[in-house]
């Protein structure tokens, strides 16, 4: 019985969430955000997650004021306006693959795509002038409850939705 | 001649520092996209406290229906026409919004490419 429940248990998550999905990303504030940008299982069971790397040239994942990008999957993302060239996968169920990949390595299009979704972006606004900062804890409070999906600042606020059409989700960070 | 000459240039160079951004090329449709977009974080615009206790990310139709008079402005700017726009989306709010991003992301990398080429 224990088996025949593991493996529906993975036949339902082949299923569920077996297609990559895009994300769009836009600042529309003045600032820079910058932190960390992360990609985790669906409704936040165990497995692998992964951090984005750095995109030049900033030390730490960074969507610069007024910009923006789209990320169709997660091993496409070294070609897009803020490229993403590799990825820091933490696996405690497997840590045979902890280890940070280039974003077009096998193992991020043939297992992470399938594996994980968007999950959160942990980032914070500075203005440069006056100091004034906000820390934000944003993304699908499905995978990760400590994280909201809408929050508003003291100098910006940030969006995380998702718009579904029949061919999957299409998911929004937004920055104001 | 010579002063002329270094006179074109400084001005030909200020032309491209005003002119090859992104933001000034995008086409009128694509800033009130943006505008649709940003209007979403105007206090009036941000989730209800109904709104907030939804277990679901996806956005509300409420907020959903800010986006879209501008993404059926900026399909309808790419060619296609009323008919097609209802033919094809059947009037659906999701589908008129990511189809509008799709063409919005396209002409932001067009744009990108001209500026590049021209560098």
């Amino acid at each position: 019985m224990k088996k025949v429940s593991f493996i529906l248990l993975i036949t339902a998550g082949v299923f569920t969430f077996a297609q990559s999905s895009p994300i769009i990303i836009q600042n529309y504030s003045a600032y820079d955000a910058a932190g960390r940008f992360r990609t985790a299982p669906a409704g936040g069971v165990a497995g692998p997650y992964m951090f984005a790397s750095p995109n030049a040239p900033y030390g730490m994942y960074t969507v610069p004021a007024g910009g923006f990008t789209q990320y169709n999957s997660f091993s496409t993302t070294g070609t897009a306006t803020f490229p993403i060239v590799k990825w820091y996968v933490t696996d405690y169920t497997n840590p045979a693959n902890n280890g940070s990949y280039a974003y077009n390595h096998p193992f991020i299009s043939t297992v992470m795509n399938s594996a994980n979704e968007w999950a959160s972006f942990h980032f914070v606004i500075q203005d440069p002038a006056t100091g004034a900062s906000d820390e934000y804890k944003l993304g699908d409070p499905t995978i990760d409850p400590a994280f909201s999906n809408s929050i508003t600042g003291s100098i910006s606020s940030a969006d995380w939705f998702t718009i579904t059409t029949p061919s999957g989700p299409t998911t929004y960070l937004q920055i104001f | 001649m010579a002063a002329f000459a270094i006179l074109t240039l400084i001005s030909c160079n200020n032309e491209g520092n005003a002119v090859n951004t992104v933001e000034s090329m995008k086409t009128p449709q694509m800033e009130n996209f943006d505008k649709a977009f940003k209007s979403l974080g105007d206090p009036q615009n941000r989730p209800t406290e109904e709104e907030k206790k939804r277990n679901t990310s996806e956005l509300s139709d409420r907020r959903k229906a800010l986006l879209v008079p501008a993404s059926k402005e900026l399909i309808l700017s790419s060619g296609v026409t009323e008919a097609e726009l209802m033919r094809k989306t059947g009037g659906d709010m999701s589908q008129i919004i990511v189809w509008a991003t799709q063409i919005y992301m396209k002409k932001s990398d067009e744009i990108r490419k001209n500026i590049k080429s021209e560098k």
